[in-house]
């Protein structure tokens, strides 16, 4: 028999007893974010018209300015290096963690974070991929975190917290609602701050029925979304999910099941705030349609 | 009743092919057996005829099977929605054409026609598609084929399909279509599950079915992707239980979003019915008087809830308006049960 008692209803987010930003994207309400007045954390908001052709085939050149923005924008720094350097040391094995299959992260967006470490300093051999080897994950220093932005039909959104499911060695564990606490293998010894960047592929995000691809819910945002607050970057990632789903139907379309992890990552966790009021988005490019 | 209902199966445009079945399942209910909802009266086959080549399209190779336990391996993240409903296995094909966006068929093989149509009704998006110009390829609930920006999704008898391209062309859509033509070609067509019939159209006459918001399920993983109700599995639901999902609009309220939802759930016995409405009423309805028995409606926080148990079937209202209109979901919602176990006695 279930405890009870640990059951979470409708009615907790009816009444107001859940974070807002998780109430809000399963009552269909508005996600609104006024200029924070004491920003907590910074999100980057990276976009550009020229970064996918009529194809979706990505322009690497305009990719590499995109990038060269988010570091910038993150760090405030005046140069890639300078940038990377302030995130890590040029003696840390980093590990690059991508989503590598079902709406996987562009190929292109890794290979342009490649270069840029390495023209940072970063040697070759320092630079590993370390997607779904929790055993790798525990010999780096660092860890980049690049995610696609995507809806899961699970866990209602599928992103920053979701992209580090391998790494407790159990991703079963975290099926059902157990999706909630995906937040805790942030805190596992092996993972527990080494994140230095968040950077979200939402160069063509899918707003529903994910993780499988359905390209009527694909569209073709053209955006980086990043930061060094995990919780932060997945409120602002979910702001543009609701926006976006709103936009395709004309009216408030709820995320059902509504996503848990961001209230838990931020609450129990301690791992950011999903407080929009505490979050400064600075906005970069093209911003027509950005819908944050 | 019976011969009544098959009168409106004739009506709704059942394929020949079907025939047997139908006639099957009339025979044993008029002799008096029990006939499990779920149940499929003849196995139908697991196997198509796919094109070895469609417009500038040619299939790569063999297909590649999956089996339920290796769904993860597959699509991980994904595979739960499909051992949601009664899974058997999925096949897997891929068409090449140089310079274009592969094709990508996949054939989700369902232990019923009822676990296939739960596949398509999740999502009723896109535009129907008559791949087989043929009656009874309506709108929602009742449609067949669904295509949208590439993506066709089928529901043939036990048989759920997908067919994308992940560019979408007009040389792309036609080869996808022309593919989804294969797939259904000599199949028989199922009805839709007699819940989903059961639905009425409209409750008083103030409220309507919206029918694009119908999805019929087994899990409470689906449910709480139609409508969260709790993080937990509220009303005990599994692979052998199912449940009809329906939003009803209020007529003629303007500025009003409010939508009511009904839930018809049918359980194997009917202990396992009072067990799950004990078990609603104990965590859903917590702070709320609990003694109303079988049926009743209460006051909540977004409007009225009702439930009412009638044999195996368990009925649930939310968000209803007022006391009145939710008592009169519940009288629905009975009739609605009622009818589809006559039509199983």
């Amino acid at each position: 028999m279930s405890d009870d008692s640990r059951s979470l209803t409708r009615r907790d987010f009816v009444r107001g007893t859940v974070g807002t930003a998780v109430a809000a994207s399963l009552l269909g309400n508005p996600l609104d974010s006024s200029a924070a007045t004491a920003p907590k954390s910074y999100v980057a908001l990276v976009r550009n018209q020229g970064a996918l052709n009529s194809s979706n085939q990505v322009n690497e050149l305009v990719l590499g300015e995109m990038l060269t923005q988010v570091l910038r924008s993150v760090t405030g720094k005046a140069d890639d290096a300078s940038a990377w350097r302030a995130l890590v040391r040029s003696d840390d094995i980093i590990g690059l963690v991508h989503t590598d299959h079902l709406n996987r992260t562009h190929p292109e967006l890794v290979e342009a974070v490649k270069r840029s470490l390495k023209l940072a300093g970063i040697p070759e051999k320092n630079i590993w991929m370390v997607q779904g080897s929790p055993e790798k994950v525990k010999q780096c220093n660092a860890l980049i975190s690049l995610p696609a932005l995507k809806a899961h039909w699970l866990t209602g959104i599928g992103t920053v917290f979701k992209n580090y499911i391998c790494f407790n060695g159990s991703p079963s564990s975290y099926h059902d609602a157990n999706n909630a606490k995906l937040g805790e293998i942030w805190n596992m010894p092996h993972v527990k701050g080494k994140t230095k960047l968040v950077l979200v592929d939402a160069l063509r995000p899918l707003c529903e029925k994910g993780p499988q691809p359905d390209p009527r819910y694909m569209w073709p945002y053209k955006g980086l979304i990043a930061g060094t607050d995990p919780v932060a970057v997945e409120t602002i990632c979910l702001k543009v999910i609701m926006q976006k789903r709103q936009a395709l139907r004309g009216e408030p379309w709820p995320l059902s099941p509504p996503p848990m992890v961001v209230e838990m990552a931020d609450k129990h966790y301690g791992l950011g705030t999903s407080k929009l009021d505490e979050i400064q988005i600075v906005r970069i490019g093209w911003m027509e349609d950005a819908l944050v | 009743m019976i011969w009544s209902e098959l009168n409106a199966l004739v009506r709704r445009g059942l394929k020949m092919a079907a025939w047997p079945c139908i006639l099957s399942v009339a025979a044993i209910a008029l002799n008096g057996a029990p006939i499990a909802l779920a149940e499929t009266p003849k196995a139908a086959p697991m196997n198509v005829t796919l094109p070895q080549s469609a417009g500038s399209w040619t299939l790569s190779g063999p297909a590649k099977r999956v089996e339920p336990q290796a769904i993860f391996d597959y699509m991980d993240g994904a595979g739960e929605l499909y051992l949601a409903y009664r899974f058997r296995h999925l096949d897997v094909y891929e068409y090449k054409s140089p310079g274009q966006s592969d094709i990508l068929v996949e054939l989700y093989w369902m232990e019923s026609a009822d676990d296939a149509y739960g596949l398509l009704s999740g999502d009723w998006g896109g535009d129907a598609v008559d791949l087989a110009s043929a009656p009874g390829h309506g709108a929602p609930p009742m449609a067949r084929a669904l295509y949208g920006a590439g993506l066709l999704r089928i529901w043939s008898d036990n048989l759920y399909a997908r067919v994308l391209t992940y560019e979408e062309t007009n040389a792309a859509k036609q080869a996808v279509l022309a593919m989804g033509s294969a797939i259904i070609a000599d199949r028989s067509e199922a009805m839709a599950p007699h819940l989903i019939q059961a639905l009425p159209q409209a409750v008083g006459t103030q409220f309507a079915l919206k029918p694009d918001r119908t999805v019929y399920l087994r899990s409470h993983l689906v449910l709480n992707s139609a409508y969260f109700l709790s993080s937990e599995n509220l009303l005990d639901l599994g692979l052998n239980c199912e449940l009809a999902a329906a939003t009803y609009r209020r007529n003629g309220v303007v500025g009003s979003p409010k939508q009511v939802r009904v839930l018809l759930v049918r359980y194997p016995e009917e202990a396992a019915a009072r067990k799950a409405l004990a078990h609603f009423q104990r965590v859903y309805l917590s702070g709320k008087p609990t003694d109303a028995g079988d049926s009743g409606v209460v006051s909540i926080e977004d409007g009225w809830a009702g439930f009412m148990l009638s044999g195996r079937g368990l009925g649930l209202v939310f968000e209803a308006p007022d006391e009145t209109s939710a008592r009169l979901f519940l009288e629905s919602s009975k009739q609605a049960l009622d009818h589809v176990e006559a039509f199983h006695e």
